[in-house]
């Protein structure tokens, strides 16, 4: 057993933008230190409003007609924000999307 | 909750209280199936105003003296009060005007009515522990028996029927209310919904249709660019999924087409 002493601690309290050291991002915009990190993109086929009753009473077979043509792009979008559209391809055996277009800054 | 009809009449309003709104919501529901019910197609406007606060009980339209009431048992809490000189219109409005003993039937209107009701909550809110459907007559049906129950802290909901505009009142006790309408924030939102389907059920909400999603890292998003193609989760001839806007999944749903637009075919399993 060890002989170390124990005792409780009480952390420091901190008070917001006191330090007195310099303003400004310290870490910034770096990209390096996140570029491992995974993001998840969804691929949106299109979009349609229905009253809640039919969405209720939808059934297996039922059929819904959406607000793009068939040879539109599809929009890829990363947590709601579209950032690019594309055009829906076969990759092996799985979808895919070739980009068209980048649409955000 | 303010529902307007299509076309010319507002059939229902409620005051802003959610639980109120929710029982006024139930009652013109109620009462709406008792004239599809009674009298085939409905074909008059239903108007439902919950009253509450002290001042309810000295509202003109229940302080006519010769007014009939009856209430259940001790956990049958609901009172039916309809003004006798408005029985001939409500029971015109509710299919029984051919009956030529009208006059002689106000007791067993009321009580039709009570038991409809009753009935109604105990099958529909699943609570018939609490909501028996037994009843007693109050011997004494006077305004004062109102005042008393307002005083109890039971609800009002004034009904009006059709453009006679003939009303009736059902009372609704604090245990109904608890019994039938559970706390915001309470364990069965899903049941409320239920409840509420016919309310909300002309709303319309918005649903995308998800081909499929992708995980790729922050470096090679900043490094998307035309012609590159980024490869899908979904497997050829799999069902994608259909969400609400900015939600959850909620049902599988097959990529296709119908005619010149894009359309997907539900698949059943929610996703």
């Amino acid at each position: 057993m060890s002989n170390k002493v124990v005792s409780a601690i009480e952390l420091p309290a901190l008070a917001r933008g006191a330090s007195g050291a310099e303003h400004g991002n310290v870490v910034g915009e770096r990209l390096d230190l996140v570029g491992h990190v995974k993001v998840k993109m969804s691929v949106t086929l299109g979009a349609t409003e229905i009253p809640l009753s039919k969405l209720f009473s939808l059934r297996n077979g039922d059929v819904l007609t959406l607000d793009r043509e068939v040879d539109a792009p599809v929009d890829v979008r990363l947590h709601d924000k579209l950032i690019a559209r594309g055009h829906i391809v076969a990759v092996g055996d799985k979808f895919g999307v070739r980009i068209s277009e980048i649409t955000a800054d | 909750m303010n529902a307007e009809a299509r076309g010319r009449v507002v059939p229902y309003i409620v005051l802003a209280d959610t639980r109120r709104a929710a029982a006024a919501d139930y009652v013109a529901a109620r009462v709406v199936r008792w004239r599809s019910d009674w009298a085939g197609e409905a074909k008059s406007p239903v108007h439902v105003e919950v009253l509450d606060g002290p001042e309810a009980a000295r509202d003109s339209r229940l302080s006519d003296a010769a007014c009939f009431s009856a209430t259940g048992l001790e956990r049958t809490p609901l009172v039916v009060v309809v003004p006798r000189r408005c029985l001939p219109q409500v029971a015109g409005v509710l299919g029984d005007a051919a009956d030529s003993g009208l006059y002689d039937r106000h007791h067993g209107m009321a009580e039709q009515l009570e038991l409809e009701a009753v009935t109604a909550l105990a099958r529909e809110f699943r609570t018939a522990d609490a909501l028996e459907v037994s009843l007693e007559r109050l011997s004494d049906p006077s305004p004062g028996v109102i005042r008393e129950l307002v005083a109890q802290r039971y609800v009002i909901a004034l009904v009006t029927l059709g453009e006679a505009r003939c009303p009736f009142a059902l009372l609704l006790s604090p245990e109904w209310l608890s019994a039938a309408i559970p706390a915001r924030g309470s364990s069965a939102p899903a049941e409320a919904l239920e409840r509420r389907k016919t309310a909300v059920g002309e709303e319309t909400v918005a649903v995308e249709a998800i081909l499929g999603t992708a995980e790729v890292s922050v470096s090679d998003l900043a490094g998307l660019c035309t012609g590159d193609v980024i490869v899908l989760d979904q497997k050829l001839g799999e069902a994608g999924a259909l969400s609400i806007r900015g939600g959850d999944s909620i049902v599988a749903a097959t990529p296709g087409k119908v005619d010149a637009m894009r359309a997907v075919q539900i698949r059943g399993t929610g996703k």
